[in-house]
């Protein structure tokens, strides 16, 4: 598989050059630090909306993605410049984010046994549209199944970009995506039936 | 459901999320270029604030030792572990109430891969080790990442077969980790330093790819051996972990 990159044009009077992630990583490696900005900027949509789709949390999102970057800058040079940029930092910003939202998780649980507190919410109070209600059913699922289902359908991401983010085989991609699809099934047909479209 | 169904509801998923409002994408440039100027090596001044802040908020609540003040940072380094607690430090006259258990389920979604024994050998690059004073672990999990730095081995509760009982967590992160802790007492785990930390405490590993953060509460003790150290949770007492620990030898494949 060829390099996946965003096309990215840049003016310069009369010029324009057209960069690929995979030019722009090139002169990051050749310690280039406006070629890494550009990179950030094209890619931190994509890194923070995965994140905020884990941690439920704006701030939250904002400091692993942050995280995530700083990660993915100091890697770089083991990293192969014309493997796809995106899906590698889709990768290291979800492990950034699970383990944010364990140490969160954890934390709330000591707290509410230590003081007898009531627990801190971590889900965001949020309006109830279809696609809020279809996110609160998916945070019911396994972390696993929740990462298919956001990178190939919150985010639109394709199977093989998918499977390079979370480090497994395109075909299991397809089999988790499925199974996780049937589960999410199952808990929206109990609890949010008004997500089930009539047969 | 048949492949019609399939499809339709695969649609119907996708046409929901693309639908989905998020917040509005922070500009992370500037902060990125300000982080990345930091030193990699020692201890981050945000980290330190980050679990500065963990203590303080536990000791600010805590009923259980009234006196503590959280006057200075000390600093332990056990193995890859760096352990910073405020002065005094001092293990309180009354057991710390723990809840050591969780559930295995818990433990299979957040710490990655459940393997064999022989698969993890095959994948750290230190021999598996476990301790001979107890029967074989119930399951062992494996990090999930493309080269895995931390085994889990899990003995799970005899009478109820869904919680973990203890856990051996064997670490090859060559960088420290940091974590905050109200008590710390020095000990020795066959002659050599080790440290029991007790009561709830964060933990950060970093390997030099990435940063982890762990939340762990109970009671735990710490040990290395040259370039691996290994934590030991929910042994209960300190005395039962240091025979548990002094009892590791090499699995034999």
């Amino acid at each position: 598989m060829g390099p996946v990159g965003v096309l990215y044009v840049k003016d310069i009077g009369d010029d324009c050059i057209i960069e690929t992630d995979q030019d722009l990583l090139r002169l990051v490696q050749g310690q280039d630090e406006t070629a890494w900005a550009h990179l950030v900027s094209r890619h931190q949509e994509a890194v923070f909306r995965l994140a905020y789709l884990i941690l439920g949390d704006a701030a939250e999102a904002e400091e692993a993605a942050q995280d995530a970057f700083v990660q993915a800058y100091l890697s770089l040079d083991r990293f192969d410049a014309e493997r796809p940029f995106r899906p590698w930092m889709m990768q290291i910003v979800r492990n950034v984010a699970r383990n944010r939202q364990r140490s969160m998780r954890r934390y709330a649980a000591a707290v509410r046994r230590w003081w007898q507190s009531h627990a801190i919410p971590l889900e965001a109070d949020l309006p109830h549209d279809d696609a809020q209600l279809l996110w609160q059913a998916v945070r019911r699922l396994p972390a696993a199944a929740q990462e298919v289902i956001y990178l190939r359908y919150f985010l639109g991401m394709s199977e093989v970009e998918t499977a390079v983010s979370l480090n497994i085989a395109p075909g299991t991609v397809k089999s988790r995506a499925h199974r996780a699809l049937q589960r999410l099934r199952t808990i929206i047909q109990s609890d949010y039936p008004e997500l089930v479209t009539p047969e | 459901m048949d492949d019609k169904m399939e499809a339709q509801w695969e649609t119907q998923v996708r046409e929901m999320a693309v639908r989905f409002t998020y917040p509005p994408t922070p500009d992370l440039r500037k902060q990125i270029l300000v982080q990345r100027s930091r030193p990699r090596l020692g201890v981050p001044r945000t980290r330190l604030a980050w679990v500065t802040a963990v203590i303080l908020l536990l000791l600010a609540g805590s009923f259980l030792v009234p006196q503590v003040r959280a006057a200075v940072i000390r600093f332990f380094q056990a193995g890859a572990i760096s352990i910073f607690v405020p002065e005094p430090t001092a293990l309180p006259s009354t057991p710390v109430p723990s809840d050591d258990s969780l559930e295995l389920n818990q433990y299979v979604s957040e710490y990655g891969i459940p393997v064999t024994p022989a698969e993890a050998q095959t994948l750290m690059r230190h021999p598996v080790q476990l301790p001979s004073e107890l029967r074989m672990p119930d399951r062992f999990l494996l990090d999930d990442s493309e080269k895995p730095t931390m085994l889990v081995s899990l003995w799970l509760d005899e009478t109820e077969p869904t919680q973990v009982a203890l856990s051996l967590y064997q670490i090859e992160v060559a960088n420290f980790a940091a974590k905050g802790s109200t008590f710390v007492e020095q000990t020795r785990v066959n002659g050599h330093e080790a440290f029991w930390v007790a009561g709830p405490h964060v933990i950060r590993l970093e390997d030099g790819r990435f940063q982890s953060w762990l939340f762990v509460e109970g009671n735990v003790l710490i040990w290395w051996q040259g370039d691996v150290t290994y934590r030991l949770e929910g042994a209960g007492t300190l005395e039962t972990a240091v025979t548990i620990a002094e009892s590791l030898q090499t699995v034999h494949k």
